[in-house]
Order: structure tokens, then C-alpha cells, then sequence
């Protein structure tokens, strides 16, 4: 396998009929998803798309969506799923960057489209509607009738494994949203690193919980294909409710489970969960954020028959760098679950702030080295050299290390422990927040004298609430509510702070900047009191 | 038991006061937009619960029941008035 579409059409060649992708009822064969992302391919090659185009894919999580995917890498370009649920300002900074030649887009997306077109244009962009005939009024160049009408031959393809496959793209501390640049050959180490470590066989039915525009995502897909498994999509609205998603569980006799954490928690705290429930069930994986113990041990308890691994990586090293096999039911529900050690090709460094490394059991900053490390961030130098630096251990400049901007410690027993952030990134049920690129929307805003987000404990699924502290100008009526819309114009609604306060003067430190320390036990001591008031009144 | 206006016009004032959001109509669908997502969801059961003083178990839910304000209304006169 040499590019990530070859897991396809190897199992394509070799077992046609076999299923690639169950879908609410359906299924589709390794051999129709091949010929379906063949006449893909040269749908966009119709279009006039050129070898190392961006193709934006404004769709829903769906078969068509991973056929969108594979499709664009058989034309030797890359793609970036992007979140139909964004608002229209962010996904055309989105769709700037990109400077697609192409977009793909079905019913789904006509809303955003439109938006997207009444709010200064899309540009030069040839828009192709995959499920349908064009909405009315709207950008058309390729409709549904000539994706049928291409061939579903192979589509001869230059690419090499170190061409971009995807940009994903992440929340920036400066406002602007940052596109991870990921290789076939970054995707292809970790795919069979896992497809070995995990004995993932054709037999295997593997989730598909995280979106699409999520890297984890991206080891659903390709791990699931290159092991000629089946992949499970799990329809978005199940999160919702936990005993559906259970539900869903139960009935596609997964045998393998990925996702973040707070999704396990949902469906722990709703006691939904079953003495040995999943009887298929041989694994669960997850990362994103950190589980707590409490949390694994209401798992590990009822699945004795399965295995639990903590993956841990940023999108910026791909998937995941390391993991952590859980020997047994965690017995101190208070300790941090380990990260563990480095996947094969991958290396995990605690140095300390002059890039030495950190004596074991000392905090130090994360730094990762190896085969899953992206090429940089999309057109963007000064990010991509700030984040990605040369490794102080190796005479090659092209030996690279990436700073994590996580804190860790080596424990005695090798395995490595998260400690916490040494910025203001948060994890919220698997997004990654910058809290800086809240303030930076907060700051366009002219009825504001000052504001500051900060991230606060809370007892729900997520985690950390995100709290924003705020102070009026003078004369300026407005109210918690007219700030929170204002804000959802520009960011996806898991972005968006769920507790307000405003103040006639935020708290500030001796050195004239808010006091985040204060502002966020202001916040705490205020869920305390709203906890204590639920308690008396039940 | 409540009417049905009195309903939709008190989960209104739940958006308002728990989530700090001005719901513009009764049919905004709730889970497109992300306003019901499955942080806010068990609060918003647990808001719900105690203030028209009914039982809503999670195992009995069904997705659309939280697609507008609308449908939670008519999920809550179902259980209010006993009939399942």
C-alpha cells in the first residue's frame, strides 16, 4: 500500500462483494466504493481540478462523504471535510485559505452555500451537487447525473506518499482556524502500526464515531479499509441520547469502538451500559482528551471481555503518538490514566524550557518526533516554524520536533502521564478550543470595554465549561443572551461560552492584565452556589 | 397539567435563563443548530423534570422528541397527562 486509496482497491481487487461501509440498513461492497470514487476522481479531473488541488467537501457524514474522500485523492488532490454545522464566516475563512478549484457539496449543505454566496461570494469555486439536481438560484457546475455519466475505470494518479491526502483544520489562537497538513504517508505508519498492534481482521466491525473533520476519523476510515473490515458510520444525532447510541452499538456487533471520552460518559452516566453488554465487542479505544479512571473502571467493570487503550496525539502528529494498553481496572479511581509509551516510528520527548530533557518525574513540555509529524500547517511559515522546531539531538534539518503545548512527566515505569496545558487550549468533548480564538471574535465587538474567557470545572459530560467574564461600555445595554448570538454568527456552537458574567470592571492582575485566576474562581464559586440552590430545592 | 402555549413559552424561558439564548421561534430545530447538543441535553432533562414535575427517563426519549420547541412540548403533555 502506497497511498491511502489503495486500501480500497486492494480489497476491491481481491474481495469485491465484501462490505467497505454499513449504513443505516445498507451496505456498500469494496468493489462499488471503488468504482464509485473512480468516477469520482474524474468527475473533478471534468472539472478542470490539477494534481495537488484542495477540494473542499461541504458533506454530511455519510457513505458519499468517504467516497467524496477517496475519490479526490484518486484525482491526486487533497481534501478537507468541512463542518456543516460552522457558521458562514468561518467556513469562507475555511474556503479562502484552501483556494479550492472544486466544491462538493449535497442538499445538506444548500443553506450554507447560499450564506456562503449572499455573504460576499465564493469565488472563483466550481460547485458539483452530489445527491441531486442543483438547488435553484444557486452555483452549478456538476450535478448528480454527471458523476453517473464518468467511468468507473481506474484513474492513473502521480501522487507519492509524501503528497498531501487531507488538511484538517483546528481551532487558532489568533482568530483564523489553522489547517493541519496531513500525508498519505503520516496516515499509512499509524494504519499499520494499529492494523498489527490490534489485530484488526476482514471480520471486523469498527465505528466510525468521530466526524469526518475530526483526525481520529481518519484511523476509523483507512484502518477499518486497509484491514478490509467494515465500517460502522455512527449517525450524528445518536449522541444525543445515550441509550440510542448503546442501541446502535449492540445491533452492528461492533468489535471495535473509538471515540472520545465524553461520548463513554454519556452513556456511563445514563447507566445504559450492561454486565457483559457488546458481546462482539474485542476493543475500545479512545482519545481526544483525558478519561478519568472513574469513568474506565465503570467500563472495565462490565466488559471484562474487552480491551481498553488510551491513544494520545494531536492532529499535528496525526492520530495518535502513543498509547497505553490498560492492564487491569484501574484500583486508585484518583490517578491519571497514562498516555503510555511511543507507537512504532514515533517518539514522545519531556524537555524541559531550554529543550533538555526533563529528569524522570519532572513536568516538562511534550515534544513529538516521527513518522506521524505533518509537513506544517497550510500556507502559513511563521506557525508552522513556531510549532514544528528543528530536533537539538540530531545534526539533520529536516529531523524535526513538534511542541504539543501539553505538559508531561516520565513515569518510573516508563509510561508517560499528562499534567495538564501550558496555553489556554482546552479539550472539550474531543474539540480543540482556543480560548484566545473566542476572545479574538469577543474583541470585534464595539459594545465591549473589556472580556476574557476562561475554562472552568464542571460536573457535566464535557469536563471543562467555558466562562466568559465581560464589562459593557458606557451607556451600551446589553445582555448575556445578545453577546452568545453574536458570537454563534461567527463560531460553531461547541466554541461558544455556556456561563456569563458581566462586571463593571473585570479583575485585573499588578500587572494591568485580567486576572484569569480570579475570573475563573469567580466562576466556580458561582456553580458551587447554583449547585448548592438545585440541591435544596430536590 | 399545562397548556400547550403555556409550555412552549416556559422551555422558551429555559433557553433563555440555563443557556443564555433567544430561541426566534417555536420550530428553530434545535439540533441543527447545535442549541440541544449532549452537554446541554441532560441539563436541559434534568431542567425540565423539575419544573413541570415529570419523569422523562433517557432509555424512553427519542431524538426528535428534542428537534423544537414544539416537539418537547407535545413529549411533555404526552407524559403529563399519562398517556404514554
Amino acid at each position: 500500500m502506497k497511498l491511502l486509496q489503495h486500501t480500497v482497491s486492494e480489497q476491491a481487487q481481491r474481495r469485491p462483494q465484501a462490505a467497505a461501509i454499513a449504513w443505516k440498513g445498507e451496505r456498500l461492497s469494496y468493489g462499488a466504493l471503488e468504482g464509485r470514487s473512480n468516477q469520482l476522481a474524474r468527475l473533478l479531473l471534468g472539472l478542470g481540478c490539477q494534481r495537488g488541488d484542495r477540494v473542499a467537501l461541504l458533506l454530511p457524514k455519510s457513505p458519499l462523504a468517504i467516497t467524496a474522500m477517496l475519490g479526490t485523492l484518486k484525482a491526486d488532490c487533497a481534501y478537507t471535510p468541512v463542518d456543516l454545522h460552522n457558521p458562514a464566516p468561518r467556513v469562507a475563512q475555511i474556503l479562502a485559505a484552501l483556494e479550492s478549484r472544486v466544491l462538493l457539496a449535497c442538499r445538506q449543505a444548500a443553506g450554507l452555500v447560499e450564506q456562503l454566496v449572499q455573504e460576499g461570494g465564493i469565488g472563483p469555486v466550481r460547485v458539483a451537487w452530489l445527491d441531486d439536481a442543483a438547488p435553484a438560484g444557486l452555483p452549478a457546475h456538476a450535478a448528480l447525473a454527471d458523476l453517473d455519466a464518468c467511468s468507473e475505470s481506474a484513474v492513473p494518479s502521480q501522487n507519492t506518499d509524501a503528497d498531501v491526502a487531507h488538511i484538517l483544520f483546528t481551532s487558532g489562537s489568533t482568530g483564523v482556524p489553522k489547517g493541519v497538513m496531513i500525508t498519505h504517508s503520516n496516515v499509512i505508519h499509524f494504519v499499520e502500526w494499529a492494523k498489527t498492534h490490534f489485530d484488526i481482521r476482514p471480520a471486523d466491525r469498527c465505528s466510525g464515531h468521530s466526524p469526518l473533520h475530526f483526525d481520529l476519523s481518519t484511523f476509523d476510515t483507512y484502518g477499518s479499509f486497509a484491514a478490509g473490515a467494515e465500517l460502522h458510520p455512527v449517525p450524528v444525532e445518536l449522541n444525543l441520547l445515550p441509550h440510542k447510541l448503546v442501541q446502535f452499538m449492540r445491533d452492528a456487533a461492533l468489535t471495535q469502538w473509538f471515540s472520545v471520552p465524553s461520548a463513554l460518559n454519556h452513556m456511563a452516566k445514563a447507566g445504559a451500559i450492561g454486565e457483559h453488554d457488546f458481546p462482539s465487542l474485542r476493543r475500545l479505544l479512545w482519545c481526544g482528551e483525558a478519561w478519568h479512571a472513574a469513568g474506565l473502571a465503570h467500563w472495565m467493570r462490565r466488559l471484562p471481555h474487552v480491551r481498553f487503550t488510551n491513544l494520545y496525539g494531536p492532529t499535528e502528529a496525526t492520530i495518535a503518538s502513543s498509547y497505553y494498553d490498560v492492564p487491569g481496572i484501574p484500583e486508585d479511581e484518583t490517578r491519571p490514566v497514562p498516555i503510555g509509551r511511543a507507537c512504532a516510528g514515533e517518539e514522545l520527548l519531556v524537555l524541559d524550557e531550554r529543550l533538555r530533557p526533563a529528569a524522570p518525574g519532572e513536568t516538562g513540555d511534550l515534544y513529538l518526533r516521527g513518522v506521524g509529524l505533518s509537513p506544517g500547517y497550510w500556507r502559513d511559515p511563521a506557525k508552522t516554524v513556531a510549532a514544528f522546531l528543528p530536533n537539538p539531538f540530531s545534526a539533520d534539518a529536516s529531523d524535526r520536533i513538534y511542541r504539543t503545548g501539553d505538559l508531561a512527566r516520565l513515569g518510573e515505569d516508563g509510561e508517560i502521564v499528562l499534567v495538564g496545558r501550558a496555553d489556554t487550549q482546552i479539550k472539550s468533548r474531543g474539540y480543540r478550543i482556543e480560548l484566545g480564538e473566542i476572545e479574538a471574535v469577543l474583541h470585534t465587538l464595539g459594545e465591549l470595554e473589556d472580556s476574557a474567557v476562561v475554562a472552568v470545572e464542571s460536573s457535566g459530560i464535557d469536563g471543562l465549561a467555558i466562562a466568559c467574564g465581560y464589562a459593557l461600555r458606557a451607556g451600551v445595554a446589553l445582555e448575556a443572551a445578545d453577546l452568545r448570538a453574536r458570537l454563534a454568527v461567527r463560531l460553531p456552537a461547541y466554541m461558544l461560552p455556556s456561563r456569563w458574567r458581566r462586571f463593571e470592571r473585570l479583575p485585573l492582575n499588578a500587572n494591568g492584565k485580567v486576572d484569569r485566576k480570579t475570573l475563573r474562581e469567580v466562576f466556580a464559586a458561582a456553580a458551587a452556589e447554583a449547585a448548592q440552590a438545585t440541591t435544596r430545592s430536590t | 397539567m399545562y397548556p400547550q402555549e403555556q409550555l412552549q413559552q416556559q422551555i422558551i424561558e429555559i433557553f433563555s435563563e440555563r443557556f443564555e439564548t433567544r430561541l426566534e421561534s417555536d420550530d428553530v430545530d434545535l439540533l441543527e443548530t447545535g442549541l440541544v447538543d449532549s452537554v446541554k441535553i441532560v441539563e436541559l432533562v434534568l431542567e425540565l423534570e423539575q419544573r413541570f414535575g415529570v419523569s422523562l427517563p433517557f432509555e424512553e426519549l427519542e431524538i426528535d422528541d428534542f428537534r423544537t420547541v414544539l416537539r418537547l412540548a407535545q413529549r411533555i403533555s404526552r407524559t403529563t397527562s399519562g398517556d404514554r
